[in-house]
């Protein structure tokens, strides 16, 4: 899963997404770049892997995970701006990244 | 009504109008136990013995070694502990392959951990199992050898004559799940040395939940379920009287005509797979071009995985299957698709399309269509393929 942000004074004005995976995961990335377009970047970190399930009228259990993913690929996408643009993003830093989650790991799943 | 096309025959496939037929007398007039002895009773007895000679003539069997079952994966779990069971004064070890549908699998698992031995032969990139390790895993040990007549993921035909003419020499009982192959591949047991065979009525037009084994006469086995006098003894329980004359119906429909069937439906099956080879890129066909079973067409698509297509073919009424891990509720894919080598990566893109006797040229078409644009609007999201392009 990829997501490709385009942001402008702090707020995520475009989000794109990439995703190699079942149908939840394309509806779960799909639902969550549709979530924080337009959002402040504030905004976009709050999100959770809940709200997207529930916009998505939920997931089965076996497939909570592509919402995590999902919010993982976000935050993933945001550190790397925040990397890049030399911003500091609150919250960022206490969250473990596991570099292969937000190229989704092509064996698990 | 919205266009629907079934694509998904090995997984089963509907009742005949013929089969249903006959049947319906059994569920409302014709209701009697077998076991009873007035004439209710022995019209009920007389329906059972008609399907099971029906069933001996289609694989050449002596009616007497027919036994009925509640489906394949009941033969297939009588047959693998039946055996092992009765035989274990003999020995403890029994062979079969790495791509055994789970019923034989699962069961040979289970008897590992009673005490068993199992040795899971490899299969090449087509499927193949090779005879000469299959000789080279012979002990003295070994009661039973197992292995299936044609896959129902990727289609491949065992060489089994080749392999009863094995098990014969070296005296090892040999079983065959013919699940997939009955109806689609003619079948004589002797001319096979074949000793046990499973097969299963909803994969050929008839009923589903009823199935047989075939039980050459001598062969020492255990029953698995025990109770009433029913089959000989060998399988208690009260016959499922309808079901039983719809599988009989069902083999005998399933082997009349059946070169006309065979050819039309290998026709179609090649040329799914020649619109598709010529209309997309970066596809693998997954099992043999030749030995393989007359409606099946299994093909990997690289850069996307396998629900996704269902779902997305789904949304334009055409129903298929995958080898997909998203599909198998597990996070592997496919153990046949891993047994022919494939990675994680590309047996997560596969796409099964099993055609039978209802599919047409015309839906060929239709899905090959729907099929091109699908994968094109997946690939475009996939990060797999975007890579390609960029490298290219
Ligand atoms: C090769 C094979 N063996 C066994 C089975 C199990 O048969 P049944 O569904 O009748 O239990 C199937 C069908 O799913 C099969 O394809």
């Amino acid at each position: 899963m990829k997501m490709y942000l385009k942001i402008n004074n702090g707020v995520i004005e475009d989000v794109k997404f990439k995703t190699f995976g079942c149908g939840s995961a394309i509806a779960s990335s799909s639902m969550a770049t549709e979530l924080i377009k337009g959002k402040t970047i504030e905004e976009a970190m709050k999100l959770t892997n809940k709200a997207v399930a529930d916009a998505l009228d939920g997931l089965p259990p076996v497939k909570m995970h592509c919402s995590i993913l999902a919010e993982q690929a976000i935050k993933s996408a945001l550190l790397d701006y925040s990397k890049k643009h030399n911003v500091y993003i609150d919250g960022l830093e206490d969250i473990d990244f596991d570099e292969d989650h937000h190229h989704h790991d092509l064996d698990d799943h | 009504m919205k266009k629907y096309i079934y694509m998904d025959n090995a997984a089963t496939t509907p009742v005949k109008k013929e089969v249903l037929e006959e049947m319906l007398p059994y569920f409302t007039e014709k209701y009697g136990n077998a076991s009873s002895v007035y004439s209710l009773g022995s019209m009920s007895k007389r329906a059972i013995e008609d399907a099971r000679e029906k069933v001996a003539k289609a694989i050449g069997a002596n009616a007497r070694e027919i036994f009925f079952t509640g489906g394949g994966s009941e033969a297939d779990n009588w047959a693998i502990k039946g055996i092992a069971f009765g035989n274990y004064s003999k020995g403890n070890h029994i062979i079969t392959t790495k791509i055994e549908h789970h019923a034989i699998l699962h069961t040979c698992e289970y008897l590992e951990k009673k005490g068993f031995e199992v040795t899971y032969l490899d299969v090449d990139e087509y499927g193949l199992v090779d005879l000469e390790q299959l000789k080279n895993a012979i002990t003295d040990k070994t009661i039973l050898i197992s292995v299936m007549f044609a896959n129902n993921e990727i289609g491949t035909v065992q060489p089994i004559k080749e392999i009863g003419e094995i098990a014969k020499e070296r005296n090892i009982y040999f079983h065959t799940d013919a699940v997939q192959a009955i109806g689609n591949i003619k079948i004589d047991v002797n001319e096979l040395n074949i000793d046990l065979l499973s097969l299963s009525a909803h994969k050929f037009y008839g009923p589903k939940g009823i199935g047989a084994l075939y039980i050459r006469q001598g062969v020492k086995i255990d029953p698995l379920i025990t109770g009433g006098a029913q089959e000989r003894r060998r399988r208690a329980g009260t016959e499922n009287v309808p079901a039983i004359v719809g599988l009989g119906k069902a083999i005998e429909l399933a082997y009349t005509n059946f070169e006309e069937k065979n050819n039309r439906l290998i026709k179609l099956r090649d040329m799914l797979i020649d619109k598709i080879k010529s209309n997309i890129d970066y596809i693998r066909l997954n099992g043999h071009p030749v030995k393989r079973l007359p409606g099946n067409v299994n093909i990997c698509f690289q850069f996307i995985e396998g629900e996704s297509l269902l779902l997305s073919l789904d949304m334009v009424g055409i129903a298929a299957s995958s080898g997909s891990a998203c599909t198998s509720g597990s996070l592997d894919p496919s153990h046949v698709l891993l047994a022919i080598g494939l990675s994680h990566e590309i047996a997560h893109g596969s796409l099964r399309l099993t055609l039978g006797d209802f599919n047409t040229e015309d839906e060929i078409d239709y899905v090959v269509e729907k099929l091109v644009k699908i994968v094109e609007r997946l690939r475009s999201m996939s990060p797999l393929y975007e890579k390609v392009k960029e490298e290219k």
